[in-house]
């Protein structure tokens, strides 16, 4: 088999995800401007995770990673997915994070999500959780079976429907672990620590036998024209690897922070209850953990 | 206006009947109170840690000197595997198991653990384990090393039954280990006392936890693999016999995916000492609590992704090995933010130099020491040249001696009070802490040498040409008086159960709930037990005392209404220290 470079100049310009990410973009944006419009504040941070996120998926579906992914490349193909599944919607959720969306969504929206409205309930119900994490395990892994990542990778529409089922599945994922919804409360909900390590060893059983396995899996890249003299076998490797780098990452820092984040409201919490049942205690301190 | 007045809650006896203490040995065996079963835990991994220290005596004479013949290479290896299965099964993990059985109701505000019976059932099958593995000196010891690599420890390479009783070793203490993982995990989150939210438990506590799920986590895997070794050896089952389609390389990733977690299992709860020692004796809060509490966790979840750096010489993906490195070098930036964090809280503090922060401060130092070349072992091209050598035999002795003995000491000095409510000697202390810290220095210090000059781990001998012999006699010569300093504390702590200054309840002036009763302990360990209202609630309680006691002064009619288990707050508010009492 020769061995060639793919290139790297090959952009998309396919309308349907630029259309998609322009009007996510400029909806954002709407939001962003009545929020500081209503508050008066700068959410630079939220609106910069918002856009990387965006921005991700652009160079996700849009640069030569999608085309090297589809036809030389298992390695790009899984970068893309853990890009669309991990990266991207971390970011995008991190982008509405409280107390953005209160502040900035118009007031029907926000009576449809408020936990009287339908979705607000389905939102706020205890189910929605595990539904969520089992809706991301189920696309990781399924999208993985090699039948059905070969086959997808072969019909733009499959492929279209699976990068959208790994999208959607990350938002939901990063919904239940980041809490962007207005007026859920500052509580401490430990579960959410569960989720990230429930997510955590799911995706592990995908990136680790790519790693470790003898014998590559998917037939479409053992017999695709190989790129920069990388073997299909090594390829597979590169692709089990980083994605397990990265999602070791993701995860990683966002356990500590989800965890540093419950600490807090858990504190804030005991805090309030604490005021709540003997209101003569002083105002709780600047510093109420009572350490440096 | 109707005005309403507040009364001071009134001291309530919650036990209403307590089994009376039969005052014989057989109130031991029959025992389920969290602190007789912590006392038996530190009491039977002390006398382990005793023997795997005359195994690591033995062989440090056999390599004194060049073609030495004090011991042949079959009892050398023997005493290998005895060592470091002692050292790592029978006394660094359970000894945590005893500390965390008698601190954690106290430190907590429990009046027991959630399980008493359960925790009974750990401690004896630790027993079972230890009994059962070293019944094989009476035969055949095994000697396949203590992560028992097949080939082997097949039934080929290792026919005897001293393998087998190494696996059944694995199986009890396992097991043991992870009821008392389920026991913990349930007591810290189901028996806090009121107002101890998770942001106020104290760190030793989230060591303990995270400990707990780490065990249980990790259990499940290597007593799998044991058992397919098992079936292996007796009932020709091929997992890791190449010859019949096994792979030996099953076994290595089995035995480290358990086996580098269970480097933090050991080192977590050293780490949640620290973090107790050194406030305390620097007269200062913590510094940065959540960050220490949220390193803990967040080591334990990235811990589970690092365990093919003990492979990096076996035929691995050149890309797979830089994956492992890069996750590994990782793993040390919430350990250095844990290092960065202790140092903080030492600065600018009222340091008072006792011996739990001697030793607090050399694990400080050594333990980041071993990190550096734990780091350093991480870039695999370094790992290539030095695996296998005494390099690493001086990396894990650093980071488990250094840090998990020196953490065990600390606690032993700092705790030792409330145990037995008598004071250990400083001066012989102190002394024991030098012994320790130079003979260890000495000890493991010139085996990096070593290993950069080439000389492989699990050699019983050498020639004298390979120029190894000085070096030898060196770390030799320190581990003798490693030993001395660890006799000393031995000696000390016998001598002061008898002869020692009489505690007090409080005598640090510390910051955690288990001062609040005397010491030792009652049965139901507190009369009353206190609100927690911040991660020093005996600072809080010492504080609310003092500011009682001025009122009553100046107001002499007044009475103050105390609860009964308040001896330590009272006491050190009142006296400030024990020693005198």
């Amino acid at each position: 088999m020769s061995s060639a470079a793919p290139g790297w100049g090959e952009w998309s310009i396919d309308p349907g995800p630029i259309i998609a990410i322009v009007l996510t973009g400029a909806a954002y944006i709407a939001c962003y401007r009545r929020a500081h419009r209503r508050t008066g504040r700068r959410y630079a941070a939220h609106l910069l995770a918002f856009t990387s996120g965006l921005g991700l998926i652009a160079v996700a579906l849009l640069s030569p990673l999608d085309s090297i992914g589809d036809r030389w490349l298992l390695s790009a193909h899984t970068l893309q997915h853990v890009l669309l599944a991990d990266v991207a919607p971390a970011l995008l959720v991190l982008g509405v994070r409280p107390p953005l969306l209160a502040h900035g969504l118009p007031p029907e929206l926000l009576r449809a999500l408020s936990p009287r409205a339908r979705i607000g309930r389905v939102l706020r119900s205890q189910w929605f959780a595990p539904v969520a994490l089992g809706f991301w395990v189920a696309t990781q892994w399924a999208w993985s079976i090699p039948v059905v990542f070969d086959t997808a990778a072969a019909h733009p529409l499959l492929h279209t429907i699976e990068h959208l089922c790994l999208l959607g599945s990350g938002v939901l994922l990063w919904t239940v672990v980041v809490d962007p919804l207005p007026g859920q409360g500052r509580r401490a909900v430990w579960g959410r620590l569960g989720y990230l390590g429930a997510s955590r060893a799911a995706a592990a059983v995908v990136c680790l036998p790519l790693t470790w396995l003898d014998h590559t899996l998917y037939s479409r890249y053992a017999d695709a024209p190989r790129a920069y003299g990388i073997s299909a076998l090594t390829d597979q490797h590169i692709g089990g690897a980083g994605m397990c780098l990265i999602e070791f990452l993701v995860f990683g820092v966002a356990f500590i922070i989800v965890f540093l984040d419950l600490l807090g409201r858990e504190e804030q919490g005991t805090r309030v209850t604490e005021r709540a049942s003997q209101p003569d205690l002083p105002k709780p301190a600047r510093n109420p953990l009572n350490v440096s | 206006m109707a005005t309403t007045t507040s009364l001071a809650p009134v001291p309530q006896i919650a036990t209403h009947r307590a089994e009376p203490d039969r005052g014989d040995w057989t109130s031991w065996v029959t025992t389920t109170d969290h602190k007789r079963i912590g006392i038996l835990y530190l009491v039977t991994c002390f006398v382990f840690f005793m023997v795997g220290g005359v195994e690591a005596l033995l062989m440090r004479s056999q390599l004194a000197v060049p073609n030495n013949t004090l011991i042949n290479a079959e009892h050398y290896n023997q005493l290998v595997t005895m060592h470091g299965t002692t050292m790592i099964f029978l006394f660094v993990i359970p000894v945590w198991a005893g500390f965390a059985n008698y601190m954690v109701p106290l430190m907590i505000g429990a009046r027991d653990m959630a399980f008493p019976r359960l925790n009974a059932l750990s401690y004896w099958l630790f027993v079972a384990g230890g009994v059962v593995f070293y019944s094989s000196v009476f035969w055949n010891p095994p000697d396949a090393g203590w992560f028992s690599y097949t080939p082997l420890s097949n039934g080929t390479y290792s026919p005897t039954a001293g393998q087998d009783t190494w696996i059944y070793l694995i199986h009890l203490t396992g097991l043991a280990s992870a009821i008392g993982a389920i026991n913990i995990v349930v007591t810290i989150a189901t028996m806090r006392a009121p107002g101890m939210g998770w942001g106020r438990l104290p760190l030793f506590c989230w060591g303990v936890l995270t400990q707990a799920i780490m065990l249980i986590v990790a259990i499940p895997v290597i007593a799998g693999a044991v058992t397919m070794l098992l079936t292996d050896r007796h009932f020709h089952t091929c997992y890791f016999d190449p010859r019949c389609g096994g792979s030996p390389l099953l076994w290595q990733h089995l035995f480290w995916f358990f086996g580098h977690p269970e480097v933090y299992i050991m080192i977590l709860p050293g780490f949640g000492v620290i973090s107790e020692v050194l406030p305390v004796f620097a007269r200062k809060p913590i510094f940065g609590y959540r960050a220490i509490a949220a390193s803990t966790v967040g080591i334990a979840f990235l811990s589970v992704l690092v365990w093919a750096h003990h492979m990096f010489t076996a035929p691995i993906p050149l890309v797979v090995l830089a994956f492992f490195m890069i996750s590994s070098m990782a793993i040390a930036v919430p350990t250095g933010v844990k290092v960065i964090n202790w140092v903080a809280t030492l600065w600018r503090g009222s340091i008072v130099f006792r011996t739990p922060l001697y030793f607090a401060c050399g694990f400080l130092v050594l333990f980041t020491l071993g990190g550096l070349s734990g780091v350093m072992l991480a870039i695999f091209p370094i790992d290539w040249q030095v695996h296998g050598s005494y390099f690493v035999v001086a990396h894990f002795h650093f980071v488990l001696v250094a840090g998990a003995v020196s953490a065990v000491m600390a606690a032993i000095y700092f705790w030792f009070p409330k145990m037995t409510g008598r004071m250990l000697s400083e001066s012989l202390g102190k002394l024991s802490f030098w012994f320790q810290f130079v003979g260890f220095l000495v000890t493991f210090g010139v085996q990096h040498s070593l290993g950069l000059s080439g000389m492989p781990r699990r050699v019983y001998t050498y020639n004298a040409d390979t120029g190894w012999g000085t070096d030898n006699l060196i770390s030799t010569i320190g581990a003798f008086i490693l030993a001395t300093g660890v006799l000393l504390t031995v000696f000390n702590v016998v001598r002061s159960l008898k002869y020692g200054v009489v505690a007090g309840p409080d005598p640090w002036k510390a910051n955690t709930l288990e001062w609040f009763s005397t010491s030792p302990p009652p049965a139901h360990n507190f009369d009353v037990i206190p609100k927690v209202t911040s991660v020093e609630p005996m600072k809080d309680l010492r504080a609310q005392i003092a500011q009682d006691s001025r009122n009553a002064r100046a107001t002499p009619t007044a009475r103050m209404r105390l609860p009964v288990g308040a001896a330590g707050a009272v006491q050190s508010a009142t006296s400030g220290g024990g020693e005198h009492v």
